[in-house]
């Protein structure tokens, strides 16, 4: 968690909707480009860490934003990739009582955490509403965002658009230098990203947003100039070779994606699309957004704002050693010396 | 529920807007000699997927093959499938109306599926739509699998990896059920939709008639045709053959799904069809036997077996239910159970860098790898510690929170406390004679006022006003409840504004004036201020002050007047009547002939006169040796103020001094209830001659009219006939209605004259049925309530038949004879001036005869209404 982010930059990182951040700086909660302001909601509780505190929940097309009315210190961004499920729950509210509250389970840095926010004006489905439609659109739309391998992206030799998505070149006579030999293949350049299809496998293919690259370049190698495309070190930081058939093409490709990514790495189409039920035009105009005061407060303590928001107690997962247990049958978490899973099921279950 | 929860290994969603089911999932090795079992996933959309599970955060390289085939996925086995090697594992795809087999190829660099081959249904007749299959070497063929699909009208087609076999109709299919093939018994179970379970052996099926409308095979297309004529082959061996079933055994359940395994019985060799219904699980033998059967006590959605290492049997099982756990079960033991983050429709056991990991999958496609967990589940209780606590705000919090508990557990409403308070101070000593001229009353008014001196009695009363809010109240009206005897220029007044805290109160002077035409009946008067508070509340306060004796009446040298008396015997020695009467003496001024005889004789003069012209005296005698006093007087009416002053004094006197066994009561053997008659009958006979008056009037009025109107036509005639005296008729007619209008205004002010001491004896006759009876202060109230002394007489209902009404009520009520007073059962009759008084007369008289006898008017036998007579015969 950084507090500084080279946005804007091409080939920064965009961790809006890949992370959870807690009490960040208010500079953080602005929306980057490319994302924008899907629903605002006022008064709104954060059940979980802040029983009590009204605040403003923000759904922008990455992520939810919490904001403290009072603090604007204290707040919440949880990027939509992070999250699990979400369900609708009844919850206990210092300022409501009972209540329906949305309840987000999440997972982000082999931790669960778990939200739960609650409407504060009555019978309002809004916060439910929102926040459930824009995430399944941001879950179906995962191929504006995510590199992807292998996948049925290419029909009859052409590539399957998505709903935002144009094509701007099709390169055909190029090589992947992935494997000794070389694939000959097809490049697509889009809006959206990168494409590359072997000619003999439509299932050999790489797609590659211009968010998750880092940088391109045309090196040498031991088949000649190349263009190198290297992704993201977050999404694996691949490194993907390829060699164009007229050498003199290479120069030509390598600047239009050099330029297109100079544009949809910094201002990319998330592909997260909405349409609002009651359009209200007149309300944005007249909304004055939250000034803060650009007073950063180094926090010296470690910060465990997070604590409060566990799913699991804080016991993270992956970390335990795995053992088979010879009695069940099954893979379990390794017991203590002297335990074994029978005795332990047998006083749970008593 | 369990205490534990699953931990995820690995985990991803696959698929976007795409639905699964509990035959979308395959886990097993794609190639023979992988150490890592590989993910098979096909959804309903027709997506296939092969993945390969890696441990930690999913990865872009976890997925192997992602490809589109077009049409919906039914269903995935893992097999022997392909003919070409036994060491290839062939991944065989059920579409609606085809089955495919495919084969992963990894050897080009990157992963790839070829077909091996496919079968396209196809019949003769009809359609043959796929609904489940299953595999297994059937026939005892330990290399190959076969595949043996079951269709939606319960046919089962056999294929041998690329040829077509058999087509067959299975016995009384409605709706297919789950379809498993058992090796060791070379046959198929089935569930029916007659909630059985059905065994087919192979060899019978294969050895029965052919079904004509079975699929034909479209020929395997992709590998060339190995045998095609099998089929007919076996046919001509056993022919004629029908279809039958080996056994079957009704489960009364609907069946999910069915597996294969040595679960129920230890060290057996035989295998158990295991079947989940919507609520058990049964185990059945090879044979059709139930062996097992248990109730389940969550909604089963998926199960597997795998294997058991301790070796008691093969298998264990798990089950996974809708409610986001699953179970694990070892026979019929439950040995584990485990929470889990969604409710998964398939779950496969398989190795994968860790032995024995449980692969779910879920219906929106979210697959994960986990193993059993062993904390005990957290519950998301909040870490107090994790906030610095701002205390300034706790603070305040507490302090407005203690603030709304204090206010809500007072259960009274609590009174506001911005109000008015008032406060009348009234003068001890006469004031003197007020101007005439200073006066602005009407006429009438001033003609009542009782003249002193050239000018007008008055008393001057200073009454405060202090409002106790902050601020200023504007706008308080100021209301006056004057009883009769006094007079005063304005009964109702408004204050503009009044301020309010600490301000000094503000100061109204009202000036009273005497009456001289009405007997006091009562001095006291109260004052209501109403206004409206800050908040547009209504509220009203009040306050209420006796005026002065000395207000209604003077003392005169004692007098002889013995027309009417009555006598109060106390328990205690006299009191001087000087004592008693100080004021009225100090009033006095000294004067001598007062002074000397005070202490035991004092004579009150009212300011009223009779009808004669003599003034009215009141005069109370003290005896010298007893405490006994005697109240007398000409005129019955004067004897009431008097004496209820000197009841009052009586027992204000020794309430001050200490005397709290003090009584007093009437010692005479009767009630002067014949003189409160003669009253009653004055005031009744005056209503009468009112109303006689008026009606004069009315008639007197009607002619008077008639003569005006005839005069008029006359007057108005060009040929005016002469008047004939009809001017004379008419100024004697108005001479006459002058008159009678004089007779009904003076018999208006004799009624209110007669009104007035007719209230004042009733109270007398009240006061004294109280002293004799010794009534309590609640049977008083309910009398007075009844008897009332308030005497108001309008043209609808006169005090009279009021007053009667009330009585036959006492008496059929709490005074009834034989206590029937719960009915209620009293007609409530319309009021009608009665013809005389002698009715009433009669009431009043059994009410105090019932009084007199110990009947008993509230209290007593708890809530009025059953009043029952004591005492009595």
């Amino acid at each position: 968690m950084s507090p500084q982010d080279p946005a804007g930059s091409p080939g920064a990182y965009i961790w809006q909707d890949r992370e959870i951040r807690f009490d960040c700086h208010p500079r953080n909660l602005v929306a980057r480009p490319g994302e924008y302001v899907i629903d605002s909601i006022n008064s709104v509780e954060d059940t979980k860490g802040n029983n009590g505190e009204r605040g403003s929940l923000i759904v922008t097309n990455l992520r939810i934003i919490w904001a403290s009315h009072k603090k604007s210190h204290t707040n919440l961004s949880i990027g939509f990739n992070t999250v699990l499920s979400i369900t609708i729950r009844k919850a206990k509210s210092k300022l409501r009582g009972p209540t329906s509250a949305l309840y987000i389970m999440t997972k982000f840095a082999s931790s669960r955490f778990e939200f739960i926010f609650t409407s504060l004006v009555k019978s309002s489905p809004r916060l439910f509403t929102s926040v459930q439609a824009v995430l399944r659109a941001y879950e179906t739309s995962k191929l504006y965002r995510d590199l992807k391998l292998r996948g049925s992206i290419i029909r009859d030799m052409q590539l399957v658009l998505l709903p935002l998505e144009q094509v701007y070149n099709r390169v055909p006579d190029t090589w992947n230098l992935s494997s000794d030999q070389g694939n000959l293949g097809c490049f697509f350049i889009t809006n959206v990203r990168v494409v590359w299809h072997a000619n003999l496998a439509q299932n050999f293919n790489v797609s590659v947003p211009y968010m998750q690259i880092k940088s391109v370049k045309v090196k040498e190698s031991k088949f000649g100039r190349a263009l190198v495309i290297e992704t993201q070190p977050k999404c694996g930081g691949y490194i993907l070779g390829f060699r164009l058939h007229p050498p003199e093409q290479l120069d030509v490709v390598h600047k239009e994606i050099m330029s297109l990514f100079n544009i949809f790495a910094q201002n990319p189409v998330f592909g997260v699309d909405f349409q609002e039920e009651a359009e209200q035009p007149s309300l944005d105009q007249l909304k004055v957004a939250r000034v803060d005061d650009d007073v950063e407060i180094v926090d010296t303590d470690a910060n465990d704002a997070f604590a409060a928001y566990y799913a699991d107690g804080g016991q993270g997962e992956g970390e335990t050693e795995i053992t088979f247990d010879t009695d069940i049958g099954l893979a379990t978490e390794s017991l203590p010396e002297g335990y074994t899973m029978s005795n332990l099921w047998t006083v749970a279950g008593e | 529920m369990s205490l534990f929860r699953a931990k995820t290994w690995w985990s991803t969603r696959v698929g976007t807007d795409e639905e699964f089911d509990t035959a979308s999932l395959q886990v097993g090795f794609l190639e023979t000699n992988a150490d890592k079992a590989n993910v098979v996933i096909g959804s309903l959309q027709g997506i296939l997927r092969v993945l390969a599970p890696s441990g930690g955060d999913y990865t872009v390289e976890d997925l192997l093959v992602e490809q589109d085939l077009g049409e919906p996925i039914l269903g995935l086995l893992l097999g022997r499938f392909v003919p070409a090697g036994e060491d290839l594992v062939g991944i065989a795809v059920l579409h609606p109306r085809k089955l495919a087999v495919y084969t992963l190829d990894a050897s080009a660099g990157t992963p790839s599926l070829s077909l091996a081959y496919s079968h396209t249904f196809q019949t003769n007749s009809g359609s043959f739509t796929a609904c489940n299959m299953t595999s297994g070497p059937f026939g005892g063929d330990p290399s190959r699998d076969h595949i043996l699909v079951q269709s939606m009208d319960g046919r089962v087609a056999c294929y041998e990896q690329d040829a077509h076999s058999f087509t067959r109709r299975l016995l009384n299919c409605l709706v297919p059920g789950p379809i498993v093939y058992v090796a060791r018994t070379d046959s198929f179970v089935t569930a029916t939709s007659t909630l059985c379970l059905e065994s087919y052996r192979y060899q019978v099926l294969a050895g029965a008639q052919d079904d004509p409308s079975g699929p034909v095979d479209g020929g395997a297309a992709d590998v060339p045709v190995a045998s095609a004529s099998s089929p007919g082959r076996r046919a001509s061996v056993t022919q004629r053959k029908m279809v039958a079933t080996d056994w079957s055994v009704c489960l009364g359940e609907q069946v999910i799904d069915i597996k294969i395994g040595k679960f129920t019985t230890p060290g057996a060799t035989q295998v158990d069809v295991l079947a989940v219904g919507a609520s058990c699980l049964f185990g059945v033998s090879e044979s059709g036997d139930i062996k097992m059967q248990k109730k389940l006590d969550f909604d089963p959605a998926a199960m597997t077996l795998f294997d058991n290492p301790r070796g008691d049997t093969a298998h264990n099982m798990i089950l996974t239910s809708f409610d986001d756990s699953m179970y694990i079960f070892r026979r019929q033991q439950m040995v584990w159970s485990a929470k889990l983050t969604s409710s998964p429709v398939a779950v496969f056991v398989a190795d994968y860098e860790h032995r024995g990991m449980v692969t779910t999958l879920d219906d929106s496609g979210l697959l994960s790898v986990v193993y059993l967990g062993t904390d005990p589940a957290v519950s998301g209780a909040i870490v107090p510690e994790a906030k610095e606590i701002d205390y300034d705000d706790v603070d305040e919090e507490h302090r407005k929170l203690l603030g709304i508990i204090r206010a809500s557990q007072s259960d009274a409403r609590m009174e506001p406390r911005d109000k008015i308070i008032m406060r009348a101070q009234v003068p001890r000593v006469p004031e003197a004679p007020g101007a005439l001229e200073d006066l602005d009353f009407h006429d009438h008014v001033l003609q009542k006022c009782v003249r002193q001196d050239n000018g007008m009695l008055q008393l001057t009363v200073k009454l405060f006003l202090a409002y106790t809010g902050s601020g200023s109240l504007s706008d308080v009206s100021v209301t006056l409840d004057v009883p009769e005897c006094a007079l005063v220029k304005e009964k109702a007044f408004s204050v503009s504004s009044l301020k309010g805290g600490t301000a000094t109160p503000m100061i109204i002077d009202i000036v009273f004036y005497a009456n001289a035409f009405v007997l006091p009946n009562s001095n006291e008067v109260s004052v209501q201020a109403m206004f409206l508070t800050g908040s547009g509340e209504p509220r009203a306060s009040s306050c209420k002050f006796e005026l002065p004796m000395f207000f209604s009446t003077r003392l005169i040298p004692p007098i002889k007047e013995p027309a009417f008396k009555f006598k109060l015997d106390t328990n205690k020695p006299p009191v001087m009547l000087a004592t008693l009467f100080d004021d009225m003496v100090y009033v006095s001024g000294g004067e001598p002939e007062i002074e000397n005889s005070s202490n035991y004789v004092l004579s009150f003069r009212y300011w009223v006169e009779d009808e004669t012209q003599v003034p009215l005296n009141a005069t109370i005698l003290l005896s010298k040796n007893a405490g006994r006093y005697r109240v007398q007087s000409n005129y019955l009416p004067a004897l009431w103020f008097v004496g209820n002053e000197l009841c009052k004094r009586l027992k204000k006197y020794f309430e001050a001094t200490g005397g709290s066994d003090f009584d007093m009561w009437y010692d005479e053997p009767h009630l002067p209830l014949q003189d409160f008659y003669n009253c009653i009958d004055e005031h009744f006979s005056a209503r009468v001659r009112l109303n006689e008056t008026k009606s004069l009037l009315n008639d007197c009025a009607q002619q008077f009219r008639t003569i005006e109107k005839r005069l008029l036509v006359r007057f108005k005639d060009r040929n005016a006939v002469p008047l004939q005296q009809l001017d004379v008729v008419m100024a004697e007619t108005y001479h006459r209605l002058m008159g009678l209008a004089d007779d009904v205004g003076n018999t208006q002010i004799l009624l209110g004259t007669l009104s007035n001491n007719l209230s004042c004896v009733t109270s007398l006759v009240l006061i004294l049925i109280k002293l004799k009876f010794k009534l309590d202060e609640e049977s008083f109230r309910v009398l007075k309530a009844h008897l009332s002394p308030v005497v108001n007489d309008n043209e609808k209902v006169g005090w009279e038949e009021a007053t009667d009404a009330a009585m036959t009520y006492l008496l059929r009520t709490v005074l009834a004879k034989k206590g029937g007073g719960e009915g209620g059962a009293v007609a409530a009759l319309e009021l009608q001036m009665p013809a005389d008084t002698t009715k009433l007369k009669k009431h009043i008289s059994i009410v105090a005869d019932r009084l007199g006898k110990g009947a008993v008017l509230a209290g007593g036998e708890g809530g009025g209404g059953g009043g029952e007579e004591k005492g009595g015969e």
